[in-house]
């Protein structure tokens, strides 16, 4: 249910930014997506929202630092406290500047909080139900007011804790460590012990990592084969980058929205009688097997061939003041729409692509102001005391400034070849792109036989070329027949 | 780089690097240390930190004792921090036999001066509360022991010997030496590119057993050698860690000293809870909390892998896991967010080679510090550069002379060794 | 208002660090890890590896030919779920793929080999 902000008995929530603020100029907020859609039938819009599920929600009351708000159920817990205006979960570790979520796609550190009883837990990964607790990390007395940010303003630079305090003898020297212990660290120690369930060993033919286009396709291509194949991927739903998209797609002749087209493929997957397993992320790869870690347990999976389509991660922005809450990456902001939340009133969008368009535009419907970047200009940094309230930009006729309180900005997309690379997998430079690789030969095929690549996570190229063509499932499918005949049983 | 030095040093670990400070400190200045990576590249990067006196033989109680007293002034005297920390050494042990051996050491640790106190499994619980002390049998506890960060330790000792005019080259690997049937008359050095060499290095990414089936056969690279030349020295010295055995064979010389994997995890930072570096002796687990507030720690696992091998495996989490949240419940929720691993250098008798090689008048070892080399350092880059520069070898270094190995003088094995 | 640009969010390591850090001679990218402590944090580089290796390119005039190893995870790893995976992690195909595979002490073909 959308949250009424001013309806009476809803919270009013103060926040912090140098001046007190109540909920009305409040600038992240839900989206009642029905005004939106009644006003904008057409167009762009329907590719945007998830109707279905938005439709559907319910509330459910959570806490955050003890106070108590409204959310959604089963939405991300950082969407639950951006929509009610909360953009600082932490502090950093050494200069205590703000922290507030950026990817909203478990890849940054930004939304770490303590869920619960976890230290340290993601809360664009963790979920609202009724009761969850939220507590912010590393600050005091609050993650908007932390008095320890003097640090940031003591060090207007950087921070050289390798000669800290080293020339005034040892007991000065003792004095900086017993200190240096106190502040190191993020949350606390658990109060109590979780027993989460049992591991569980998995068997099949092929393994694959990731549910982008190339992994879904890829999973689709063996299981027609006849393989067992078992599919993970990190989060809750199917699509990896296209999923996030605003465009339209198409399937079967009939235009239809990302997600949609996403969850098409995952029931085509699942009529194949793949094995499908969401949310749950790959997180190491051995000589013996690949660690799945899930909500619930650890799977232990052993194929005979093991598949990475798991695409890129997103770096850092390269501006000043890159880090703090209220800079998002351009896909984050698009993922918070869809799930029916504005990151802010005034939103910069700093990339020129098909995707930023629709963005800008679905953006503008919800009465938000969108800056965009103009051919030629460059962001150099943004500003903001505590979180972002503006952004300087320069470009051929110089420079200026805006005034906004969110940036969605279009970062560098860098393969993610570390768990290939885990496996043996050489990461080699593209000094093309100036990022590492997992490197390949022909068809997906790597120096380890049984570990294929394919998608983003290799390709030298465009990005999103489409080399998840059927010469990388061809190969897979070979070497399982061939191994398979070795070694004589089927998984 | 010149053609001649005093001294050249294999090795740029803790050891190597201990080593040519402490020459330069004596006035040998004429010194080249070589290594073929990155610096904390080899063990001396990979390992916990652990400083403690708690050993169960004298000469290891004194030496660390000695350890101790350097590392608290490590900071300021090198002005580079390092971390050091006295919380402590908890040693837990799980049998009666283990107990008494604990306890007879603990008896000798007390003769020698230290603190060390035997705890039963409650007062355990009145050092590390969270500790679930069943099946606790005795445990022992020095309150002087402590960790240290292994980095800044490498680089503290390289920028002061460069200051006194040691050079230092990384990225630079001997590959064989010439001699005239006495005495090494040079070496051969080949120096790669800076990453190139990482690219290269398959130790961390295929077990060299695991390459037969599973490699394809394009993977073969050549080694990106940019430079091929030769120095001489007066002596050498080698500080290749679990490498050494590979150096002494270019000169025929065989050592019996194994490398060993040992692997090593670190967690999420937590705010400071634990105080001091617990070892469990009946499986092997450490576990001790960082400057920066993680839990770091590691744990036997058997088999390990013959050869260098610095891959990391599942067995490993599986077993520290097990073993940690048994000794810790709360810490099962808690997030391990690296694993990696490094060879111990381990010999037949658990103490290490040191001093001149009968046959090959100019060369010196200093290798087979099992896991606790990093600790070993500071005195013995002392005790190295002594012997270097006036030739005499001391009690110690006759002690533990590789000769002992053909003559059968093996000493008794030290019992605390974690791991 | 200060100017900070944060490569490393997740252990605050600024620009001027990484560049401070190749000044001193830490050039290849595996010293810039260990004298900044970059990609040692919650993500363990995912978000500043490029980053980090762009202003490698930009001081040493060379972008490194391979980045830091990859260490597992990728993702943290609560200890609770590693715990039980013993019983379903079976030793058996390591020996298999590691037939060199030893166990300690053990000594090696050396002639002063005694035990
Ligand atoms: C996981 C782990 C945990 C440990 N925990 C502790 C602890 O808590 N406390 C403690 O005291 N000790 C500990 N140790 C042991 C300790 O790290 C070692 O004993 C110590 O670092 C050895 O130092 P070193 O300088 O002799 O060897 P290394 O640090 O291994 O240095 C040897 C160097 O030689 C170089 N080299 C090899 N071959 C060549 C060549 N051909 N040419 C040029 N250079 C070459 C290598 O690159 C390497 O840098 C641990 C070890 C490990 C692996
Ligand atoms: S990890 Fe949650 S916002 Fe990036």
């Amino acid at each position: 249910m959308p949250t009424d902000h001013s309806a009476p008995g809803a919270l009013r929530i103060a926040r912090t930014r140098g001046t007190m603020r109540t909920s009305d100029d409040m600038t992240a907020r839900r989206v009642d997506h029905r005004a939106v859609r009644a006003q904008h039938p057409e167009g762009v819009l329907r590719a945007v929202y998830d109707y279905a599920a938005l439709d559907s929600a319910q509330t459910c009351g959570i806490r955050y630092d003890g106070r108590a708000l409204d959310a959604r159920v089963g939405e991300p817990l950082a969407l639950s406290l951006l929509a009610n205006g909360i953009d600082t979960l932490s502090r950093s570790v050494k200069f205590h500047r703000p922290r507030g979520p950026m990817c909203l796609r478990g890849n940054c550190e930004g939304c770490l909080t303590r869920v619960d009883d976890d230290p340290n837990t993601m809360a664009c990964v963790a979920r609202a139900h009724d009761g969850r607790e939220i507590r912010s990390q590393n600050a005091f007395p609050s993650a908007e007011l932390d008095v320890l940010r003097i640090t940031d303003w003591f060090f207007p630079k950087s921070f050289d804790h390798h000669h800290l305090m080293v020339r005034y003898g040892p007991a000065i020297n003792q004095v900086m460590q017993s200190f240096a212990r106190k502040m190191a660290g993020l949350g606390t120690l658990p109060t109590r012990a979780s027993e989460p369930m049992a591991p569980l060993a998995m068997d099949c033919d092929v393994l694959v990592v990731g549910l982008g286009p190339a992994g879904l396709a890829l999973a689709a291509q063996c299981a027609q084969a006849g393989l067992k194949v078992v599919a993970v991927d990190e989060e809750p739903d199917v699509g990896g980058f296209l999923r996030d998209s605003l465009q339209w797609h198409t399937h079967e002749g009939a235009r239809v929205c990302a997600p949609a087209w996403c969850d098409l493929q995952l029931a085509k997957l699942r009529a194949l009688g793949v094995s499908v397993r969401l949310g749950a992320a790959a997180c190491a790869t051995f000589d013996d097997g690949t660690l799945v870690i899930t909500g619930e347990r650890a799977l232990w999976v052993r194929a005979r061939a093991r598949v990475f389509a798991n695409g890129s991660h997103e770096s850092v922005g390269n501006f000043e003041n890159n880090d703090l809450p209220g800079i998002y990456t351009e896909r984050a902001v698009a993922r918070a729409l869809r799930q029916g939340v504005r990151v802010g009133a005034t939103v910069l969008l700093t990339g020129g692509s098909d995707e930023t368009d629709a963005l800008a535009l679905a953006l503008s419907h919800t009465d938000a102001t969108v800056h965009r970047v103009q051919p030629g200009e460059t962001l150099r940094g943004a500003k903001g005391m505590g979180d972002v309230s503006g952004a300087v930009l320069v470009g051929p006729k110089g420079e200026r400034t805006v005034s906004c309180d969110a940036i969605g900005a279009e970062n560098v997309r860098t393969p993610a070849f570390e768990l290939a690379g885990q496996a043996g997998v050489e990461p080699r430079a593209s000094l093309t792109r100036r990022c590492f690789v997992a490197h390949s030969h022909e068809a997906g095929r790597t120096e380890r036989r049984d570990v294929f690549v394919v998608g983003s996570v290799r390709s030298e190229g465009d990005t999103r070329e489409p080399d998840w063509d059927a010469t990388v499932s061809a190969s897979v499918i070979a070497l399982c027949k061939e191994t398979a005949a070795q070694t004589g049983a089927s998984r | 780089m010149k053609k001649h030095y005093r001294v050249v040093i294999i090795g740029a670990g803790i050891m190597g690097l201990s080593a040519a400070y402490h020459l330069a400190r004596r006035g040998i200045t004429d010194v080249l240390v070589i290594d073929r990576g990155y610096l904390c590249g080899g063990a001396s990067g990979r390992n916990g930190g652990g400083v403690r006196a708690q050993f169960s033989s004298e000469t290891n109680i004194r030496l660390m004792r000695e350890s101790i007293e350097i590392c608290r002034d490590f900071a300021t005297e090198m002005k580079i921090n390092v971390w050091f920390r006295q919380g402590g050494y908890l040693f837990l042990t799980r049998s009666k036999a283990q107990a008494a051996q604990l306890e007879a050491s603990a008896g000798l640790q007390k003769r020698c001066g230290l603190a060390t106190r035997l705890l039963s499994g409650r007062e355990v619980q009145s050092i590390v509360p969270e500790i679930d002390t069943q099946g606790v049998e005795l445990a022992s506890f020095n309150p002087d022991d402590g960790v240290v960060f292994p980095w800044p330790f490498l680089w503290g000792y390289a920028q002061a010997a460069e200051a006194l005019g040691v050079e230092l080259a990384t990225f630079t690997e001997v590959e064989g030496f010439a001699t005239d049937g006495k005495r090494i008359t040079s070496l051969a050095l080949a120096r790669t590119a800076h990453d190139a060499l990482a690219a290269h290095d398959r130790a961390e990414r295929t077990s060299a057993h695991g390459r037969g089936p599973q490699l394809a056969p394009e993977s073969h690279t050549e080694r990106p050698v940019q430079e091929r030349f030769s120095v001489s020295a007066e002596t050498v010295l080698c500080c290749a860690g679990a490498w050494s055995p590979n150096i002494a064979k270019m000169l025929d010389i065989s050592l019996p000293n194994v490398p060993h994997r040992h692997e090593i995890c670190s967690t999420e930072p937590l705010k400071p809870w634990l105080g001091p570096l617990v070892a469990d002796l009946s499986n092997g687990l450490y576990f001790s909390q960082s400057a920066r507030g993680e839990i770091v720690g590691g744990v036997s696992v058997e088999p390990v892998p013959h050869g260098i091998n610095q891959r990391s495996s599942v067995q490993f989490l599986a077993t520290y896991a097990q073993a940690l949240v048994r000794t810790v419940p709360s810490m099962a929720s808690v997030k391990v967010l690296r694993q990696w691993a490094g060879c111990y250098d381990l010999t037949p008798d658990q103490s290490p080679i040191v001093g001149r090689v009968d046959g090959c008048e100019n060369f010196v070892l200093a290798c087979g510090f099992m896991g606790h080399g990093f600790m070993m350092a500071p005195v013995m880059g002392r005790h190295l550069a002594e012997h270097i520069a006036t030739e005499e070898t001391s009690a110690l270094f006759a002690q533990w002379n590789l000769r002992r190995f053909a003559e059968g003088n093996l000493l008794k094995s030290e019992s605390m060794i974690i791991g | 208002m200060s100017g900070k640009t944060l490569l490393c969010r997740c252990e605050d390591v600024t620009l001027d660090e990484v560049e401070h850090a190749i000044a001193k001679g830490h050039t290849d990218i595996e010293s810039v890890k260990r004298f900044t402590g970059f990609a040692t944090g919650w993500c363990q580089g995912k978000q500043c590896l490029i980053a980090c290796a762009r202003v490698i390119e930009d001081k040493t005039g060379a972008f490194p030919l391979a980045p830091i190893t990859p260490r597992p995870p990728v993702h943290p790893m609560p200890l609770g779920m590693l715990a039980g995976l013993a019983n379903v992690v079976s030793t058996e195909r390591v020996t298999h793929h590691e037939r060199g595979a030893v166990r300690k002490p053990n000594v090696g073909n050396g002639e002063g080999e005694s035990q």
